[in-house]
């Protein structure tokens, strides 16, 4: 017994300082921190409603962590970034700086923030649409009709605002006039993201035909509208364990239907051309 | 006794290769059809697992790697006083050997958590892994390649002890700087990996591979080299230290206790040495993140973990303060000394203070939606940048003082400029304090990029004016005449007590500064690339944290026990027993 005490005593004052750390701790706030949870928004909303899920998306994404909320105090609050109480009413003040119109200033801070920064700040705010924030274009709407309301009166729907470029493309791809599948999947970078064999997934996952029958059997839906959907619509359904809201939405513009079907062809076939 | 270690690496070995097939096979198997994208295993919770393992496996990885550095390095100083003095290099070469006794079972110990952190992640996470394996390929390939070259080397390096001694000590001291070579290299090739997930680099927008290059040298990783290179030297130090202390507190030979006073007071001695240059490569880590996504910077220091800062403050406080408290109670040791003794409680008081500005909160949020940027009504600018870096900068000014002061218990210097020289020395480092409250105080007042610029030129300045007066003291102290013998083993319990404690106090950092890295990527298994949906995505409360650290650093210290014992029974006592005469006369 002495002999294992006499190996514990040299920890009891490590005991102790730990015990404090663990103490301490606990002891000071104690904050649970979840993924920020996407909004429901629907394409008919409101802006006053779009206003009200946009409070909610300002407070829950950590804007406030720099920006600050501060009645009077004009655009230089106590925070890292600028202050947003009063924003709508500073520029119908005449408050000038960016974009012309309030909206159209807005969308520019969300999307590209360092493209105007206020006087005194610096560039540190990430595309809202990017990490960490990852807003939607809905969030995005409703985001922007919250600050109207700082101030103002919210007036933006749905579809008033330029959807994100998508974090992929900025500059758009040249519609190619080929109808060869392969040449298209080279062309609109699909396989930068999928392979096309069982097993070969990167970002996005395998457009191996099998796998594709499977998914759109799940989704009880044919083999060929599934894979329009995804190819038009890929928000509609995105499997779990990949990245959300990195395929490019735009290929429904930029694919002729004749393209669209040759990809589709392609992609349902079971057994494809090399 | 020494096959002991050997059947231990031989079963670690088969543990490894098993594990790795399964994880082999767990890639091959899947792919989108292949199952669930968070599977579970064995009913554990992933998370948890992975973390524990992970902490784990770093611990003892960092030790393996931290140990061999200064092992060889006193072997070294050893080789290098065998022409003058035969005595002490016998001793260097004793304590060399005794820290590389703790290798072989340690090294099995990373292999195995390794294997089991390997494990884990393919299992339970086979979507990153996979697309990990895709972007890092090549590295996966060439890391055990480095990995069975250090292997090679340590068992070379540490069983030829005896054979290469004599004219063939510099092969040994060859083998040496290989281990710690190819040690760097796997520990640099694994942080490719960490600071991909942080700071990626290389890939396209959709994180598809662009150049592999970049990918290994992303904006994070250099930073975090140089921080862990320098972290694990102290973190080895110390835990050879707390080994030493063990020693000595068991200890019932009086030459005993000296040779493992003297084991301790080099480990501590080494750890105080290397902490000095760790706040400013953990702001160059910080700096980097910053750069890459302010996101980072809100997140550890104004969001959800600012709180964990002020724990790490508290940590970081108690590691300083433990370790200069070891060094003042050495100056016991040496008759005479009482001139430095009495500077003790000053030093102390100014390493509190400054440890108390530095904990100065920025904001006390007490919630997500109470973090508004701003500062608190009551502490206001107290929590800023700018005095922080001030407090910290002067308080490793006092640790350093309070070394140059140790040198000189016992020791009076003979050059005929001594006085002056004294003078100038004592001078300058006050110069250097003043230099660096005056940048500071400008740099409140400045705007945000000319603080970061002063602050840049406080850390100049101080490492400057450790090199100028250590140099300077180098020469003071030239040939000084000594009035006092150090008395190895006579120096008080207590201080062998606070070798322990500060062991402890390093892992739980450590450990607390792994959750730290890793929840400042929030959501993201690739920061902006890919993202965390599995069902616990999310950070716990720092008060779970703390547990789960705590779990760690138990678990850490009852594996290292087991190494520590069999260390001991591999103990050579016709050598020690030769170097306690050499002690007794």
């Amino acid at each position: 017994m002495s002999g294992l005490l006499s190996y514990a005593a040299p920890l009891a004052p490590a005991a102790v300082v730990v015990g404090f750390f663990v103490w301490f701790a606990n002891w000071i706030p104690q904050i649970h921190w979840s993924p920020p949870q996407k909004h429901a928004i629907a394409a008919g909303a409101s802006p006053a409603d779009l206003a009200a899920h946009g409070k909610e998306i300002v407070r829950q994404r950590g804007c406030l962590a720099c920006h600050t909320l501060e009645p009077g105090a004009g655009v230089k609050g106590h925070g890292r970034g600028p202050n947003l109480w009063d924003i709508a009413a500073r520029r119908a003040r005449g408050v000038t700086g960016g974009p012309g119109s309030l909206v159209e200033y807005l969308v520019q801070s969300l999307y590209e923030p360092g493209a105007y920064l206020v006087e005194g700040y610096a560039n540190i705010m990430p595309p809202s649409i990017g990490a960490p924030a990852k807003l939607t274009y809905e969030e995005v709407v409703a985001v922007v009709n919250h600050m109207q309301s700082l101030g103002g009166r919210p007036s933006v729907r749905i579809g008033d605002i330029p959807r994100p470029a998508g974090m992929v493309a900025a500059a758009p791809a040249k519609t190619p006039s080929t109808l060869e599948p392969k040449a298209l999947l080279e062309s609109q970078g699909c396989l930068a993201c999928h392979g096309l064999e069982e097993g070969k997934t990167s970002v996005g996952p395998t457009l191996a035909a099998a796998r594709l029958k499977e998914v759109a059997a799940s989704r009880k839906m044919s083999m060929a509208a599934f894979l329009v959907e995804a190819i038009v619509d890929p928000r509609a359904y995105e499997p779990k364990g990949f990245p959300s809201g990195v395929m490019p939405q735009d290929y429904g513009a930029k694919l002729t239907a004749a393209q669209l079907k040759a990809l589709v062809d392609y992609l349902a076939a079971a057994e494809r051309k090399p | 006794m020494r096959g002991r270690p050997t059947q231990l690496e031989g079963i670690a070995r088969i543990l490894v290769a098993g594990c790795l097939l399964i994880a082999a096979q767990s890639v091959c198997a899947q792919g989108p059809g292949a199952g669930p994208e968070y599977p579970a295993v064995a009913g554990i919770d992933s998370r948890l697992a992975v973390w524990i393992a992970a902490q784990l496996h770093l611990m003892f990885a960092a030790f393996v790697l931290a140990v061999p550095m200064f092992a060889l390095f006193i072997e070294y100083l050893g080789w290098r006083a065998e022409k003058k003095d035969s005595q002490e290099a016998r001793r260097y070469d004793w304590l060399a050997h005794e820290m590389a006794s703790l290798l072989p079972v340690a090294y099995s110990l990373t292999a195995i958590t390794g294997a089991l952190l390997g494990f884990l992640l393919f299992a339970a996470y086979p979507r990153f892994m996979n697309y990990m394996t895709g972007v890092f390929g090549p590295t996966f390939v060439v890391y055990p390649l480095f990995f069975v070259a250090e292997t090679l080397c340590l068992y070379f390096w540490y069983y030829g002890w005896k054979r290469l001694q004599g004219n063939r000590k510099w092969i040994h001291l060859w083998l040496g700087v290989l281990l710690n070579v190819f040690g760097t290299i796997v520990m640099f090739i694994a942080d490719a990996w960490a600071t991909f997930m942080m700071t990626p680099k290389g890939v396209n927008e959709l994180g598809a591979l662009v150049s592999l290059y970049d990918a290994v040298w992303n904006p994070g990783w250099m930073p975090l080299n140089i921080h862990r290179l320098i972290a694990n030297v102290t973190f080895g130090a110390l835990l050879c230290s707390a080994y030493a202390a063990y020693r000595f507190l068991l200890a019932r030979d009086p030459a005993d206790r000296a040779l493992y006073d003297w084991m301790g007071y080099t480990g501590n001695l080494i750890a105080l040495f290397t902490m000095l240059f760790l706040p400013f490569a953990g702001y160059y880590f910080g700096y980097e993140l910053f750069a890459f996504s302010a996101t980072y910077g809100v997140t550890l220091m104004g969001g959800v973990l600012s709180w964990l800062f002020i724990i790490q403050a508290i940590v970081i406080a108690v590691l300083f303060i433990g370790a200069a408290y070891y060094s003042w109670l050495g100056l016991l040791r040496i008759p005479g000394s009482e001139q430095q003794q009495r500077w003790s409680p000053v030093f102390n008081v100014l390493l509190i203070s400054g440890f108390i500005v530095w904990a100065t909160p920025h904001t006390m949020a007490a919630s997500i939606e109470e973090s508004t940027g701003g500062f608190h009504p009551v502490l206001g600018a107290l929590g800023v940048m700018a005095p922080k870096m001030i407090a910290v900068t002067l308080v490793l000014v006092v640790l350093y003082a309070s070394y140059l002061l140790y040198r000189r218990a016992g020791r009076v210097p003979v050059v005929p400029w001594a006085r002056a020289g004294t003078i100038v020395e004592w001078g300058l480092v006050w110069l250097t304090a003043f230099i660096i409250v005056v940048l500071g105080v400008y740099g409140y007042f400045a705007p945000a990029h000319v603080r970061i610029a002063t602050s840049i030129w406080q850390i100049i300045v101080l490492i400057a004016g450790i090199v100028v007066t250590f140099v300077l003291d180098q020469f003071l102290l030239r040939d000084a005449r000594t009035v006092a013998e150090v008395q190895w083993g006579s120096g008080p319990r207590r201080g062998q007590y606070v070798l322990v404690m500060l062991a402890v106090v390093i892992v739980w950092l450590m450990a607390l500064m792994g959750y730290a890295r890793s929840g400042a990527r929030l959501n993201w298994h690739v920061f902006g690339i890919m993202e965390d949906t599995s069902p616990g995505a999310g950070l716990p409360s720092l008060g779970e944290a703390a547990l789960v650290i705590t779990l760690i650093t138990v678990i850490f210290f009852a594996l290292l026990a087991t190494a520590f014992l069999i260390a001991g029974m591999t103990e050579r006592p016709e050598e020690r027993a030769h170097l306690l005469e050499e002690k007794r006369t």
